[in-house]
């Protein structure tokens, strides 16, 4: 397993400038490292991870959204950013494969994992972090519970394989995980989200359909 | 063409070189990037072509330095260091520059005078110090024979000779390939024919050459003009010679199809669709002054021209029809039939051929092959008539169609239309659509930085509190000072920044005091120890009031920065929602430029029916949005149509009934409000309702029963329903029982409507109702529930205060809530009629009543009735909707939702002057979606739809006056996923409670105005409060504060500092306690 540098790289959320050269330095260092990159995030009280190819944006301060009606539970409304109207959506009841009742917006029985670098912490949820995922025109803001680290994932760390996921009992529907990232030395896993099915679904999920009313 | 046209097409084209120049220079010399070998060739092109427009149009100094700054570029083409000094170049732009701006403004083409050749001769000297530069033509080309020049006081084009006898020297190598790479092409004619030599027999028609160089276009559109050279080979070995070498006319390469860029066609179907209109213009102008004998030729250019950017620009069908056009105006004006009904039909018909040709070449990429062959019907047509041209028939040459490029006439087609003395500026709509999102941007942004200036409002005002809280404290520390102290420090209300010196003085005069045994004034009974004592609160005493002094003047000095940027944040405000709206009226067009084709439209219909019909337009200067003004001309043209075939009598009935023989078709255009009401009338034989709704029982649209109770507009209004018509045998023109059902249809697309009305033998007016934009709509600002809402004017027919008196259940209701329009409600609303029923009786309608908040949604729990009523019309349905309030209305930028995000229901999104975002609501569509079968309770349509605080965490109160307590305990809280809100006291907190009380209240004891306890003894006597939790929060730590908490209520009581689980487990325990079944 190739010697991957483990010491946090934290994104500093107070100067937007300060956290652009850290991430250059991030991005430089880290360049002639194999594998992907990928955002650790928390999300249903799960510690995740998406590739940062499929995320376009992180805003640590999510504005207040304005409500969209004929949208599914999940949709949680709209907000402008720059030029385009974005549609913030909850992905917990998708990931965890609950599109019917009542699902709790927090599952309120899932542990809170240790997450050493949640760079979001200091604002609380008032700043709850969003990701924003997908091409122009058909984006949509991912709400989460808190953004952390950016980790390069080698292929060596990254569990794959079918039986070994469904040994870890994972809650979210498999559809939706690629793998799991296993860092080496024991640390902290995550669940390796195939943020392009997710995101698939969840645009499909807003469609208004013909002879549909919502 | 003369002199002062000259000068326009000079500075224009030179002009726009000119600004390319500057931006590959721009690019070239950008310190980011590396020089680019593109950008320098580029350069050299453009510069090379300034050469020849000069060279060409006699402006000997701006040829001397645009060749030198060509050749500097050829010199620095393989190696970017040899290039010359930016600042050379651009000082060798500025005099070009410079010198544009005096013939534009002297709009005469001055010779340069000698010290502008000496000038030009030195910049030159500068880009290309080797060169020679004792003459404009050294080395290069010299004007063609027949090249405009200047011959003294006039621009002649036969001139050339003088300056062409000057050149002596031969073309260098380097400017040989110049003229091989960039001034001649290949032909793309499409055809295999031969092309003649030397010079041509007759017209410019007959030219079958492709240049690219605009200004040896211009030669070579010269009437005697020689052809220039078509081959690179032939301008290498003879480069003087006038006479061209030909090659064969052969059918474009892939190669050459591909050099021409999109934007370029896209750019001809632009101005193409203008020229069309222009004919159009002239044509209606022909036929008013049939002896206007400019009208034709003026016809014929614009026809030329179309042609040969079309072959140019690989529309080979689309120019031949182009051709055949031209063909038919050259045979109308040398037969001198200009004047005759003949004549001016066929070339009405010719045009609407060469409108929709362009159409489809747009489309499909050419022109149907259908149109040409009509087109050539037409030229048979016209020949039949008697009408001869001399020229060559189009139908017998076809493929000969010279597809030569613009003359130099064209050049004055690219000139800035509109009024003399007016400038204007042909932009993409694609360019303009980006700044009208700039625009919005700006709006956005700036709602962003008024929320931060609220927040630093905010905290001012925080600050100011506590100031006022030293104050306080500070006066209480001196009041409570011993009675045997020395007098009092000044409280601190009474100390101004200029009243009390600097600490450093208050200590020398607290140590001076020390040191000299007593204070003035105060007697010298004071031991050492009192006076030590005095000395050191004294100091401390008169710091604070320093220290609140200097708070005070920074306070105030702050309240003056905050007012001075809120002024100015308002101010932008304003200015950003002008620029957004200035920017959406970029897109407004007038009316007017629908009129001629009404015009055209007419004349043809009235000549097929045998009528003869009087069109008038009033309002044409009306403005509308551009893609409204657009998709309005299919309506309004089957409006005329059926006037003209329906509603106009034929002349001799109209005679009859005391008419004037000449039927009257009308159109008015104005605006209301936000909107643009274009009412299209005829003097014909009117409706008759009656009869209408005769034909809609025999027809088996409506039931006789149906019939006896409908209004006179509702039976005028079936004339919209699908398939139903009057007429008994289909006409070509009208009649078809499709137009006015896909006029209503096209129109409401444009979120718009339209209203008939009209009286037997009275005529009849149709009244079309269209939004001025669709981006820019007067809302009302509408609240259902909790949400507001922008619903557009122009879908709500009228608002109304209803009371629950108003409303009728099924039972009242007459027919106990029958079908109305489509619509099944359980209540509805009585609504009077204007008109009376086609029985005579007063009516009323009762209409289905929604609650706009159930319809979408949003009624989480049962609420108060609305009070309001929006009065919406979809299609033939009425509805009233209620609402919770409606606000005035104001102009608002609808910016459209992603696809994934439409709604049926929504328009669009826009964001108000203070950030606000709001959804703007097609509530014509939301009426028209509803189920026959919907009803006004439940609303089973829709699915269940959390909203965000419903889903969000239950929310918390914390009340402290104490910002780092506030800020501390809100993070701490939020961090845990709780809904957060503050208040600074108990005043503050009640009146946000009474909004929506909490479910958790975080209650400090004192605070200013109320305080913790008062708070929660008001709190006990009412009842909605009843299901509030309260923790209070303190650092009273005695038991009796404890047990009174309890007392009043009090679930819980914390003290200060309390740890954050302490504070989270607390809060968690008691929602869990009361969320516990």
């Amino acid at each position: 397993m190739p010697d991957v540098p483990r010491e946090p790289t934290t994104v500093a959320p107070d100067a937007e400038g300060v956290a652009g050269l850290q991430l250059e330095a991030h991005v430089e260092r880290y360049a002639e490292q194999s594998g992907d990159e990928y955002l650790l995030f928390l999300c249903a009280g799960i510690p995740c991870a998406a590739p940062l190819r499929a995320l376009r944006e992180v805003l640590l301060s999510t504005p207040r959204p304005v409500f969209l009606p004929f949208s599914p539970r999940w949709m949680l409304g709209v907000f402008p950013l720059r030029m385009e109207m974005i549609g913030l959506v909850d992905p917990v009841p998708l990931l965890l494969g609950d599109l019917g009742g009542e699902t709790p917006f927090w599952p309120a029985d899932t542990p809170a994992p240790s997450f050493p670098t949640v760079v979001s912490s200091q604002y609380g949820a008032r700043t709850t972090p969003t990701l924003i995922v997908g091409a122009p025109g058909q984006t949509l803001a991912w709400l989460v519970q808190a953004v952390g680290d950016i980790a390069r994932v080698t292929e060596d760390e990254l569990v794959t394989s079918p039986e070994q996921i469904a040994a870890a009992r994972l809650p979210f529907v498999s559809r939706y995980v690629a793998g799991i990232y296993a860092p080496p030395q024991g640390g902290q896993q995550h669940v390796a989200l195939d943020a392009d099915a997710l995101m698939a679904d969840l645009v499909e999920g807003l469609r208004e359909k013909d002879g549909e009313n919502g | 063409m003369d002199n002062s046209d000259i000068a326009e097409v000079f500075v224009g084209e030179m002009r726009t070189l000119s600004i390319a120049v500057r931006n590959h220079l721009r690019a070239l010399w950008r310190p980011d990037a590396p020089a680019s070998a593109a950008e320098g060739a580029a350069l050299f092109h453009n510069a090379t072509e300034m050469f020849d427009l000069s060279a060409t149009f006699g402006a000997e100094d701006c040829a001397l330095v645009c060749r030198a700054l060509a050749g500097a570029y050829q010199d620095a083409l393989g190696d970017q260091s040899q290039r010359a000094p930016f600042a050379t170049i651009d000082a060798a732009l500025t005099y070009v520059e410079g010198r544009l701006d005096l013939i534009a403004s002297a709009r005469w083409m001055e010779p340069p005078r000698e010290s502008d050749m000496n000038e030009a001769r030195r910049l030159a000297r500068t880009l290309q110090p080797d060169a020679a530069f004792d003459a404009v033509w050294d080395g290069a080309e010299p004007p063609a024979k027949g090249t405009p020049t200047w011959s003294g006081s006039a621009f002649t084009i036969n001139g050339g000779a003088s300056a062409h006898d000057e050149m002596e020297e031969p073309l260098t190598e380097a400017e040989l390939a110049i003229l091989a790479e960039f001034r001649v092409s290949t032909l793309r004619t499409g055809a295999d024919t031969p092309i003649p030599t030397g010079d041509p027999p007759g017209g410019d028609e007959d030219l079958p050459i492709t240049l690219v160089a605009p200004a040896v276009r211009a030669r070579a559109e010269s009437p005697h003009e020689a052809v220039v050279a078509s081959s690179a080979e032939a301008s290498r070995a003879a480069p003087t010679d006038t006479q061209a070498v030909a090659g064969p006319r052969r059918a474009p390469t892939a190669e050459e199809l591909d050099v021409i860029p999109p934007e370029m066609r896209h750019l001809f179907l632009v101005e193409t669709a203008e020229d069309v209109q222009d004919l159009r213009v002239a044509l209606l102008k022909l036929g008013q002054r049939p002896d206007d004998h400019f009208a034709l030729p003026a016809m014929s250019r614009i026809a030329h021209k179309i042609r040969g950017a079309a072959g140019t620009l690989q529309f080979p069908t689309y120019a031949e029809i182009a051709m055949v056009f031209e063909e038919l105006l050259k045979t109308v004006q040398q037969s001198g039939a200009q004047s005759t009904p003949t004549a001016q039909s066929v070339l009405l018909r010719g045009l609407v051929i060469l409108q929709s040709a362009l159409a489809s070449a747009e489309s499909k990429g050419d022109a149907d092959q259908g149109l040409l062959g009509q087109a050539r019907a037409l030229y048979d047509e016209l020949r039949a008539t008697g009408v001869e041209s001399q020229a060559l028939s189009p139908r017998a040459e076809p493929s000969a169609a010279p597809t030569t490029l613009g003359t130099a006439a064209d050049s004055t087609s690219k000139l800035p239309r509109g009024a003399e003395g007016e400038s204007l500026l042909r932009v993409d709509v694609r360019r303009l659509d980006t700044l009208i999102s700039h625009a919005a941007e700006l709006t956005m942004n700036r709602a962003g930085m008024s929320h931060h200036i609220e927040d630093v409002g905010r905290l001012q005002a925080e600050m100011e509190l506590s100031l006022a809280r030293l104050r306080q404290l500070s006066a209480q520390l001196n009041e409570s000072r011993p009675a045997d102290s020395p007098p009092q420090t000044p409280t601190i209300g009474a100390i101004s920044p200029h009243a009390v010196g600097s600490s450093s003085d208050a200590r020398l005069r607290a140590g001076g005091l020390s040191r000299s045994g007593g204070a003035p004034g105060h007697g010298l009974d004071w031991d050492e120890l009192e006076l030590d004592r005095f000395t050191e609160t004294d100091d401390a005493l008169r710091s604070m009031a320093e220290a609140i002094a200097d708070l005070n003047t920074n306070a105030r000095a702050l309240k003056l920065a905050m007012g001075q940027l809120s002024g100015l944040s308002v101010a932008q405000a304003e200015l950003a929602t002008e620029i957004q709206r200035d920017v959406m009226h970029v897109r407004l067009v007038p009316l007017s430029d629908l009129v001629p084709r009404l015009h055209v439209e007419v004349k043809g219909i009235s000549a097929v029916v045998r009528k003869e019909v009087l069109l008038t337009v009033r309002g044409e200067m009306t403005q509308i949005d551009r893609n409204i003004s657009e998709a309005l001309s299919g309506p309004l043209i089957e409006l005329m149509r059926n006037a003209v075939a329906h509603g106009i009598e034929p002349a001799d009935e109209r005679v009859e009934r005391g008419k004037s023989p000449v039927g009257s078709v009308w159109m008015h255009a104005y605006y209301v409000g936000s909107e643009v009401v274009i009412e299209v009338g005829d003097d014909g034989k009117g409706l008759n309702p009656h009869y209408l709704a005769h034909r809609a029982v025999a027809r088996n649209f409506i039931s006789e029963e149906t019939a006896r109770s409908m209004t006179p507009q509702d039976a005028l209004d079936l004339m919209f329903l699908p398939g139903f018509t009057t007429v008994d045998r289909a006409q070509s023109v009208a009649g078809r029982g499709i137009g006015l059902d896909d006029v209503r249809t096209k129109i409401q697309g444009l979120k718009g409507s339209i209203q008939v009305r009209g009286e037997p033998g009275q005529g009849a007016v149709f009244r079309v109702r269209v939004p001025i934009s669709l981006s820019v709509v007067r809302a009302l600002r509408v609240r259902a529930g909790d949400e507001v809402f922008a619903a557009p004017v122009s879908s709500v027919q009228h608002t109304a205060s209803v009371s629950a008196l108003d409303i009728l259940t099924s039972t009242d209701a007459v027919g106990g809530g029958a079908p109305a329009g489509g619509l099944r409600s359980g209540r509805r609303l009585r609504v009077e009629v204007a008109e009376e029923s086609l029985t005579g009786e007063q009516q009323y309608e009762e209409i289905p009543v929604f609650v706009l908040a159930e319809l979408l949604d949003l009624a989480a729990e049962p609420r108060r009735e609305p009070a309001q009523a929006l009065i919406i019309e979809a299609g033939r349905r009425r509805v009233a909707l209620l609402v919770d309030d409606v606000a005035d209305a104001s102009e608002v930028v609808v910016q459209a939702l992603p696809e994934h995000l439409r709604r049926h229901a929504v328009r669009g999104a826009t964001v108000t002057p203070d950030g606000q975002v709001r959804l703007v609501l097609d509530l014509p569509e939301l009426v028209a979606a509803l189920r026959e079968d919907a009803q006004v309770s439940g609303a089973p349509r829709l699915r269940p739809v959390p909203r965000l605080t419903r889903a969000l965490a239950p929310r918390v109160l914390v009340v402290d006056d104490s910002v780092s307590i506030r800020r501390t305990v809100e993070l701490t809280l939020s961090r845990a996923h709780f809904d957060v809100q503050v208040a600074r006291d108990g005043v503050e907190a009640l009146e946000m409670m009474l909004v929506s009380p909490p479910r958790v209240l975080m209650l400090d004891i004192e605070m200013p105005r109320l305080d913790g306890f008062e708070l929660l003894s008001i709190m006990r006597e009412s009842p909605q409060f009843a299901e509030v939790r309260v923790v209070m929060l303190t650092a009273r730590a005695s038991e009796k504060h404890r047990r009174h908490a309890h007392a009043l209520g009090a679930s819980a009581y914390l003290l200060k500092p309390c740890p954050q689980e302490v504070l989270v487990d607390t809060v968690r325990g008691l929602l869990e306690e009361t969320s516990a079944p």
